[in-house]
């Protein structure tokens, strides 16, 4: 044994007097940093445990976004004060948002959670954040969105998605969208979902049908009908809105003139074009 | 639509420095106003009640409406169709 002898700490396990030393040294630092032995042992298990909960990686992600966003806000505030102070253009490439990268990450969760509830609050995301970007996360948004409405259409977090289930034409065209709705109106348990549904489809009855078409009356005594049922304020005001737009501002009447600079200050007026057809894009760089 | 009776304009709604550099990012080479143009005490969008973000309005020669909406491939035919028809072509064609 050489002088030395072992503690029977079990059965099993047998310790020098050395090896205790050391073991009585980890304990220590242990102790030092308020870390329990147990909770030491455990952690790479609670890791793995976090990692395969959706939950929590969810928001894990979603914090890391917000973080990241809240410090951009910030820096184009600065930008701003520093630009208004005579300082330099805040430079193009300022604007973008740091969300651009997050959607590849995001999109990486959906996919590892595909066809399965778990995904919703990633596509949710993605659908919400995404949607007002270009390019490659505009395309991600309406994917995220597709999904949503059609393998997850019977769930009922999809109410959250409002105004963009409204416009299922607008984001997948004429055929699919009214595919996509006809499906939900069918499968999903929510009136409001269903709601929503029922308005992409008469939408384009109450733009664009004659005032006194039955297609347009058809239109709005349907949506009525279906608001009555259910409280979705923002929707009640969009549709009796758009009526009251039809009444004062409908196709056939003369659009009012628009007068004074254009974005690089010079003037002009909508009328100056009198005599051409006009197309007036109503744009933003979401 | 080059040398044709057709004329796009834009109606933005950001912020001025974030609209011109947008112009400039994406080569936007139409005239653009401003949501609310300098000195005007009302926005464009209220004036011509729009319902959201983003919208197409087209008008014929006499700036009557003749499609409003959120299509822009539907607002796009109906504007190259009053063209066709100014320019004598059949319509549709």
């Amino acid at each position: 044994m050489g002088g030395d002898f072992e503690w029977v700490v079990s059965s099993k396990l047998r310790l020098t007097r050395t090896e205790m030393k050391k073991l009585a040294f980890l304990v220590a630092i242990l102790a030092a940093q308020n870390l329990h032995a147990a909770a030491i042992c455990s952690l790479p298990f609670m890791a793995q445990a976090d990692a395969q909960d959706p939950a929590v990686r969810f928001e894990r992600l979603s914090a890391e976004a917000s973080q990241a966003t809240l410090e951009w806000a910030q820096g184009i505030l600065e930008l701003q004060a520093a630009e208004k102070a005579g300082g330099a253009a805040i430079p193009t490439s300022a604007w973008i948002s740091p969300l651009v990268d997050f959607v590849p990450r995001f999109q990486d969760a959906a996919r590892d959670y595909q066809g399965r509830d778990a995904a919703i609050p990633y596509l949710r995301w993605i659908t919400k954040e995404a949607m007002p970007m270009k390019g490659k996360g505009r395309e991600a948004a309406e994917a995220a969105l597709h999904e949503l409405v059609t393998t997850h259409r019977k769930s009922e977090s999809l109410e959250e998605l409002s105004w963009m289930l409204g416009r299922l034409v607008y984001f997948f065209g004429e055929e699919d969208g009214a595919a996509i709705g006809a499906a939900l109106e069918a499968d999903s348990p929510s009136e409001i979902v269903r709601t929503w549904a029922v308005f992409s489809r008469r939408s384009g009855a109450l733009e664009a049908a004659p005032l006194d078409s039955d297609e347009f009356k058809a239109a709005i005594n349907e949506l009525r009908t279906a608001l009555a049922k259910v409280e979705i304020p923002m929707l009640e005001e969009e549709v009796e809105n758009r009526i009251a737009v039809r009444a004062k501002f409908s196709i056939g009447m003369v659009a009012p003139d628009i007068q004074g600079v254009d974005l690089s200050g010079t003037p002009f007026a909508l009328s100056d074009y009198k005599g051409k057809v006009i197309l007036v894009d109503f744009w933003g760089d979401w | 639509m080059k040398g044709r009776p057709f004329a796009l304009i834009g109606v933005n709604s950001d912020e001025l420095g974030r609209a011109r550099a947008a112009v400039k990012e994406n080569q936007l080479n139409w005239r653009n106003f401003q949501d609310q143009p300098q000195g005007s005490p009302t926005k464009i969008s209220e004036d011509w009640l729009l319902n959201g973000w983003p919208t197409i309005v087209v008008l014929d020669e006499a700036m009557r409406v003749r499609y409003r909406g959120l299509d822009c491939h539907e607002g796009t035919r109906v504007a190259r169709e009053l063209v066709a028809a100014m320019d004598g072509e059949p319509v549709g064609g």
